[in-house]
């Protein structure tokens, strides 16, 4: 199965690889698992200012920290996958990588890095299934 | 993987019915599909007005509604599977289920029943997210 996972870095990231892990038929042999991280868009103020080039850099920076433990642990146990980023909002990123990528399932935590921890779902994940036509699993 | 369906009978019954069949690396084999129907409480005063013979037949009818087209359509799938009906209040009797068989992710829909279309998700699979200590699986 292809199945897309949002990794933002929170403490649900770790939860949802050891699950993915832990389950690793799950995603078929064949199958690559997409690590998607998404970093937050920067004001167009801030960008004319620093220059796009520098904000890019910025952004790849900073998306590289969340993904280098998340590849290094998928490689550690022999799973599959590709990892991208994007800028923007979270929950449009993800939607349209779960359409470009063609997966059948995505997989996300409950909440974010957000401290509304009180609400049941995070506005990211709500608004994910609220467009997603596709599962979403959300691991807490 | 240990999967517990919640099962209202509804048309997200069928998607996510159809999602496990198409995927059965969820479900492979070896692990069991536990698939819980949970019949909501008759009131007191209807109880008793009818009589508790009655309304354990109403509940036995209004839960084989529901689970004998599941058993028809996982028997033609060849998919190893326990179905249970009970009585009681959905969120609580999904959440003791999913303790009791010690389930790995909870799959349900993302709406029942209910009638009021515009929440985008409904008030049971909320609370099993918000109260569960699994990851739940929500199907559109």
């Amino acid at each position: 199965m292809k199945i897309l996972f949002a990794a933002d870095g929170s403490s649900f990231t770790p939860k949802a690889l050891e699950f993915l892990v832990g389950h690793k038929n799950l995603l078929g042999s064949e199958d690559e698992l997409v690590v998607l991280h998404v970093q937050d868009a920067i004001s167009a103020q801030i960008e004319h200012k620093l220059g796009s080039e520098d904000v890019t850099a910025y952004q790849a920076k900073q998306a590289d920290e969340v993904l280098k433990p998340i590849k290094e642990f998928l490689d550690k146990h022999a799973v599959k996958h590709r990892c991208l980023w994007a800028a923007g909002a979270a929950d449009g990123q993800i939607i349209e990588a779960s359409k470009r990528e063609g997966v059948h399932m995505i997989v996300m935590g409950t909440h974010g890095h957000g401290l509304l921890s009180r609400m049941f779902m995070g506005s990211v994940a709500q608004n994910v299934l609220a467009e997603s036509e596709i599962p979403v699993l959300l691991v807490k | 993987m240990k999967v517990l369906l919640a099962a209202d009978g509804s048309k997200y019954t069928k998607k996510a019915l159809a999602f496990l069949v198409n995927h059965e690396s969820l479900v492979s084999t070896n692990d069991e599909l536990f698939v819980l129907n949970v019949q909501i409480q008759v009131p007191t005063r209807v109880k008793s007005m009818l009589g508790s013979t009655e309304v354990a037949a109403y509940y036995r009818e209004e839960g084989d509604k529901v689970l004998n087209p599941i058993k028809k359509f996982l028997d033609k799938h060849a998919l190893n599977y326990r179905c249970l009906a009970v009585v009681g209040h959905p969120v609580e009797e999904i959440l003791k289920a999913a303790v009791k068989e010690k389930s790995h992710l909870i799959v349900m829909g993302t709406r029942g029943h209910g009638l009021i279309g515009r929440t985008l998700i409904g008030s049971i699979a909320q609370r099993v997210v918000s109260d569960s200590d699994i990851p739940v699986l929500l199907v559109k």
